[in-house]
């Protein structure tokens, strides 16, 4: 295991050395110069110049990568030219609320994932098999912030059930955190719950024609304790691997459901800091969220090796 | 000999044929696919009609007519400069059919050599390799918004920015068949008679991983639609005023109390043209690739 693990910490470091080129390469990549953009029309020619010069930007370009790379790894993630906060301490306050949103869309998505897709796999066959088949379908096809605003304009226009946005804070209300964040998440949990529905349905299936099964319904087992002891049980084990790349999935949508509902998490931050060209903001968000992408993904993977002994020999 | 050879031939064509055929009939006799079929075609026809079927021009605004509910002039209403919501819906079809189609395309061809040359030449493999992994690593949007920021809004650079966002999956896919191909004794054979590297990638791989590329590229279609309305939705897509179905939702949210013709309708139309390439994409799938269903 030990073996496995150190393999797989070793993989991370092409991968996040490609994602770092990425990230650095947005704010230098960018056609005209970014100076100038920041400071914007009423900046002089010594003043676009001093701020190059503070930047950095008039040195060699691997330079400039390994200067912002060496400052990543000494803690200095540059500066905001919007926010007058340290870096680490804007990334701190907008991440809360993405992690709350994410795991609040996860539960949601895992619990519809269950009850349905165990309810499809027996019932195969049946109208409520067919609905919940017809159902997870239209759920993958309809994109988040479109089930928000569609969530928006029944729950909170028509029937007035919740705020049309905005977000409270757990410490100033924690019901009324939960309420803020209710419509967002089921938007942003809808479609991986169709998904997870969909892999439950097969998984159980899958298993409930197993001979185990099948010896343990001629013994008299209850239908209830076959599904839910020894089918669903057995049928986890995807479903976990399933979480753990929906954690990812969620995470990625995020970006847009928060600037539908008007949450300050990660994806209001990024794409205020694209409209107001705070690129050194825009790198450092875009990183941390690909950093713990990677991490989740690693945990998934280690995870499974841990229940599942087959994926290490491979 | 010769004449051995072409009643093969013939044979082997007759085969082929009725292969065809009866693969045919199992995709007409999945409703759900034809259905999603059908909504892809027309999706595809509004866009290149759309000069035809809108009643106005999409950009001309008409102060008096602000914020109008749907009537026999306006099909779907007016937005809050009094532009006609049912002319701009079809022209954000024929935008969103304009980059799904493109993109999916470009994606398609881009991901198949790349995938080829990775599964052929190791050293190429793990540099390739790895910078898919690593765009990979960054969530869709958020990918492609970075790009669009570094690039700045226009409709090109949607284009670009999303054929990088894609490439890496079809890349990765068209690499791991292809992978499986290579191992196969036949083009072990072809090696052993000292075909050239490029005859054994172009005549026989490609060929036999046609299947499941394009089965993800037609999934890929649907992504880049909902990519290109989510980044229009934010600011970053097509640049406004050129209607697109994000940017006329991103409208709607701000009179979402006055006017909800503004969501309903663009995002209905949204809603069923990916539903029904999804369908269409999964019934292609039972079409081309049956083993690798489910």
């Amino acid at each position: 295991m030990k073996k496995y693990i150190l393999k797989r910490l070793l993989s991370l470091i092409p991968v996040l050395f490609v994602v770092s080129v990425v990230v650095f390469s947005v704010i230098h990549l960018t056609p005209g110069d970014p100076v100038q953009m920041m400071l914007g029309d009423t900046a002089t020619p010594e003043m676009i110049e001093e701020m190059r010069e503070q930047m950095g930007l008039n040195d060699p370009i691997i330079l400039q990568y390994v200067h912002w790379i060496g400052g990543l790894f000494q803690g200095d993630f540059g500066d905001s030219y919007f926010i007058d906060e340290p870096m680490s301490q804007i990334i701190v306050e907008h991440i809360g609320p993405s992690f709350a949103l994410t795991l609040y869309a996860m539960i949601i998505a895992t619990v519809i994932a269950i009850v349905f897709g165990v309810l499809a796999a027996k019932k195969r066959g049946s109208v409520a098999d067919n609905i919940i088949g017809t159902g997870s379908m239209i759920g993958i096809s309809l994109p988040s912030f479109l089930t928000g605003l569609f969530l928006m304009l029944v729950f909170s226009v028509k029937m007035q059930w919740f705020p049309v946005a905005g977000y409270t804070k757990p410490a100033d209300g924690f019901l009324e955190c939960i309420r803020s964040l209710t419509l967002p998440a089921i938007a942003l949990g809808l479609q991986q719950a169709a998904v997870m529905t969909r892999m439950t349905r097969s998984s159980v299936l899958e298993i409930l024609n197993s001979d185990y099964i099948k010896m343990a319904k001629s013994k008299g087992v209850k239908e209830s304790v076959l599904v839910y002891k020894h089918a669903l049980r057995n049928a986890l084990l995807p479903i976990i691997t399933l979480i753990g790349t929906g954690f990812t999935e969620l995470m990625a949508g995020t970006t847009v459901v928060e600037n539908v509902f008007g949450i300050p998490g990660m994806g209001l931050l990024v794409v205020n800091s694209v409209s107001r060209r705070d690129y050194e903001v825009v790198q450092i968000t875009v990183l941390v969220v690909a950093v713990i992408n990677v991490i989740a993904m690693l945990l998934v993977d280690l995870v499974y090796a841990k229940v599942d002994p087959r994926v290490k020999v491979k | 000999m010769g004449k051995n050879e072409a009643s093969m031939n013939n044979i082997a064509r007759e085969l082929r044929k009725e292969q065809a055929a009866v693969k045919r009939k199992k995709f007409l006799k999945n409703k759900m696919a034809v259905v999603g079929l059908i909504i892809t075609i027309i999706a595809i026809l509004i866009g290149i009609l759309a000069p035809l079927i809108a009643n106005h021009d999409p950009l001309e605004m008409d102060p008096i007519n602000r914020l109008k509910g749907p009537t026999g002039e306006f099909f779907f209403g007016t937005d809050k400069l009094g532009r006609d919501l049912f002319s701009r819906v079809v022209y954000g079809t024929r935008y969103a059919m304009l980059i799904g189609v493109s993109v999916t395309a470009i994606t398609a061809v881009l991901g198949l050599i790349i995938g080829l040359y990775a599964s052929y030449y190791k050293v190429l493999d793990s540099i390739l390799m790895r910078i898919c992994d690593g765009l990979k690593a960054i969530p869709t949007t958020l990918l492609a918004l970075a790009l669009m920021a570094a690039l700045g809004a226009s409709l090109k650079n949607v284009f670009i920015s999303l054929v990088i966002v894609y490439t890496p999956s079809i890349a990765r896919l068209a690499r791991s068949q292809a992978l499986l191909i290579k191992e196969q004794t036949y083009i072990e054979a072809m090696k052993a008679l000292g075909a050239k590297p490029s005859r054994i990638i172009w005549r026989h791989i490609a060929p036999n991983i046609l299947s499941p590329v394009i089965v993800q590229a037609s999934f890929i279609f649907a992504s880049t639609i909902v990519t290109e309305a989510a980044l229009s939705f934010l600011g970053a897509g097509v640049p406004v005023p050129q209607p697109s179905w994000g940017n006329i939702l991103y409208d709607g949210k701000e009179v979402i109390f006055n006017a909800p013709w503004m969501i309903c309708f663009p995002g209905i139309i949204m809603a069923v043209t990916v539903w029904g390439i999804n369908m269409f994409g999964d019934g292609l799938r039972d079409y081309l690739d049956p083993l690798t269903n489910n």
